[in-house]
């Protein structure tokens, strides 16, 4: 990735982490259920099998961690891929929830306020894409975490389809 | 109504407030801001694919603007019936063609996009520059915008439609 961020793979899970100016920023991913389905047309004629093979990109849902020291906070920003991938007109990811959670602490605290960007003021929502962008979670980022996350899901896949070779075989 | 700024592009940094700031005034000087308004930020690739598509000319450009209301009278404002109908429709600005413009120019990129995005709500408004008539009347609507909106901000903008014809 570019940008410096510091890559840290436990299992499925993936965190990119970054300081700059006093922030600590992750941005969080998770390669499971990260290959959106896709659905087989009727093949053309004269077009042969393998090549109606579509490629598969992992595009999992992100999550942007941005915390302060003074005060200690964390702001959580949830990020999307467009789940359509006929809807051409769409961003390249959205942020679809932002909310405060307590520094440090992996649970998710439900008590905490979480504002949907369902129905936000346009210009506010613009306001948090300039804040993610400030710190290096745009387009370019989102684009390059597909990579990553697509290269890290194709690892695990063979490592699990060698993990169920050795298994079905053992007695 | 809402002004909608989308970003498909990764090839030039760009920040949407800059924008939304600026267009927002365009909208008040044009008196639309009832109306929604989608702004789209695009590379070379995908404009010239709609360039080709919709004007068959497969080369990539500034700017492409695809109206709700077709066949307006320039100066005219839409009548809509219907909320629904409350929409201008999209402007798209193809910003890394005005990127590469403005690094040969030396010209301000926000400055460029602004004059790009009110050539391009003047067409969502009817105005056109095919005849010498057409481009004389769009000329003198940017003119007038880009001279309020210079008041407003303190810039010096300058029409696009000056060397479009």
């Amino acid at each position: 990735m570019s940008g410096g961020w510091e890559l840290d793979v436990h299992g499925t899970e993936a965190k990119l982490l970054r300081k700059i100016a006093g922030e600590r920023i992750t941005v969080t991913f998770n390669i499971n259920n990260s290959i959106p389905p896709t659905f087989d047309e009727e093949p053309q004629e004269g077009q042969k099998a393998d090549e109606q093979e579509p490629e598969l990109t992992s595009t999992p849902n992100f999550v942007v961690e941005v915390t302060k020291d003074n005060p200690k906070q964390t702001l959580v920003l949830d990020c999307h891929y467009p789940e359509d991938e006929v809807e051409e007109e769409s961003d390249i990811f959205s942020i679809r929830e932002v909310s405060f959670q307590p520094t440090g602490e992996s649970d998710w605290k439900d008590t905490n306020y979480t504002l949907s960007t369902d129905s936000l003021d346009w210009a506010l929502y613009d306001h948090l894409m300039d804040f993610l962008a400030d710190r290096g979670v745009d387009n370019t980022f989102a684009d390059e975490l597909v990579e990553l996350s697509t290269a890290l899901e194709h690892q695990e896949y063979i490592r699990f389809l060698e993990d169920l070779k050795s298994f079905v075989k053992c007695q | 109504m809402s002004l909608v700024i989308r970003n498909l592009q990764k090839v030039i940094p760009l920040r949407r407030i800059p924008l939304r700031r600026r267009i927002e005034i365009l909208q008040k000087i044009l008196d639309v801001q009832q109306f929604d308004l989608g702004i789209i930020c695009v590379s070379n690739r995908n404009i010239q694919l709609l360039n080709n598509t919709y004007r068959q000319k497969n080369v990539p450009t500034d700017v492409l603007s695809f109206p709700f209301h077709e066949n307006l009278k320039a100066g005219e404002l839409p009548q809509p019936n219907f909320q629904d109908e409350y929409n201008l429709g999209d402007v798209f600005l193809g910003v890394e063609y005005i990127y590469q413009q403005c690094q040969e120019n030396g010209e301000d990129f926000y400055s460029i996009l602004t004059v790009t995005a009110a050539h391009g709500l003047c067409h969502l408004l009817g105005y056109q520059h095919n005849t010498e008539a057409e481009w004389e009347q769009m000329y003198q609507k940017e003119k007038q915008i880009l001279e309020e909106l210079n008041g407003i901000t303190g810039a010096n903008l300058q029409p696009l439609t000056k060397n479009h014809f």
